[in-house]
């Protein structure tokens, strides 16, 4: 019986996850001497609906999105989502210290270079 | 005088029925619901619209804009929202891709009500506009008693 009961439910999960839609979300990506800046849109995304993963030096992201509907619906455009994009990222960041921020559905990911990969001044020393 | 009247009047018959041909292709976009300014903005923001009985659920998608760049504005049962998400890329960046772009928008909308514009609650939360428009007295849903 328990047995039966898993997979029911294992094909209930299977038929969500194939009526979701799968979207890209739009990124602005910024770098200066000390950073990587990957900027993306995820409107209607909680933060607790996203994962970010690094991995092998790729980074992966998924966000769902799903927006509660308690009334009759006149029209809709906003549809529920799953959001999903991958970078490579490149071995000069230092994957320990990516910090992400969530405001007003812009996710803001900061890959800091590791102090090695950042630019140096040598100074010359006078004798 | 080597430019002949009869070549003046071919250029300004070629003129005439380049605008004749313009015309005629606007009506005909026209006739499929063609919208020239709709084309130019595209349907953004998106937006959804819910009944939810005495009043209605209305979201827009608008993903980091500033709430002092937006105005809704609200007559009985027409609703427009209207103004810029600003994109600027932080100082001292330099820029490798750039997909969000800024874009000033207007988009307007029938209600399927009018609604009570005094008593409109609108939030701007992770990136969605919400707006609440109760329904006017004489639109809302009664309850009828059977005697």
């Amino acid at each position: 019986m328990e047995g039966e009961n898993l997979i029911d439910k294992g094909q209930a999960a299977r038929k969500l996850a194939k009526t979701i839609l799968k979207a890209t979300p739009l990124v602005n990506i910024y770098e200066n001497e000390e950073e990587i800046l990957l900027c993306l849109e995820l409107p209607g995304v909680s933060r607790k609906d996203i994962k970010i993963q690094i991995d092998n030096g790729l980074l992966t992201l998924i966000g769902v999105r799903s927006i509660e509907r308690k009334g009759v619906s006149e029209w809709d455009e906003i549809k529920d989502v799953e959001y999903h994009r991958s970078f490579s990222v490149p071995p000069t960041i230092n994957t320990e210290q990516v910090a992400a921020d969530l405001v007003n559905g812009v996710l803001t990911l900061r890959l800091p270079k590791s102090a090695a990969a950042q630019p140096k001044t040598i100074e010359i020393n006078a004798k | 005088m080597t430019t002949g009247w009869t070549d003046i009047n071919k250029m300004f018959e070629a003129m005439l029925l380049k605008g004749r041909l313009d015309e005629f292709y606007e009506d005909l976009g026209k006739s499929f619901g063609w919208r020239p300014e709709l084309a130019a903005v595209g349907y953004y923001p998106r937006t959804n619209l819910t009944d939810e009985g005495d009043h209605f659920l209305f979201i827009a998608e608008l993903p980091g804009i500033e709430k002092e760049n937006l105005q809704v504005k609200l007559q009985g049962n027409y609703l427009e929202i209207s103004g810029v998400n600003k994109i600027t890329g932080p100082e001292g960046y330099s820029t490798h891709r750039s997909e969000r772009k800024s874009t000033e928008f207007t988009r307007s909308f029938t209600l399927p009500a009018d609604v009570d514009a005094g008593k409109v609650k609108a939030t701007l939360k992770s990136g969605l506009l919400t707006l609440t428009l109760p329904k006017a007295e004489a639109m809302k849903p009664v309850q009828i008693t059977i005697n």
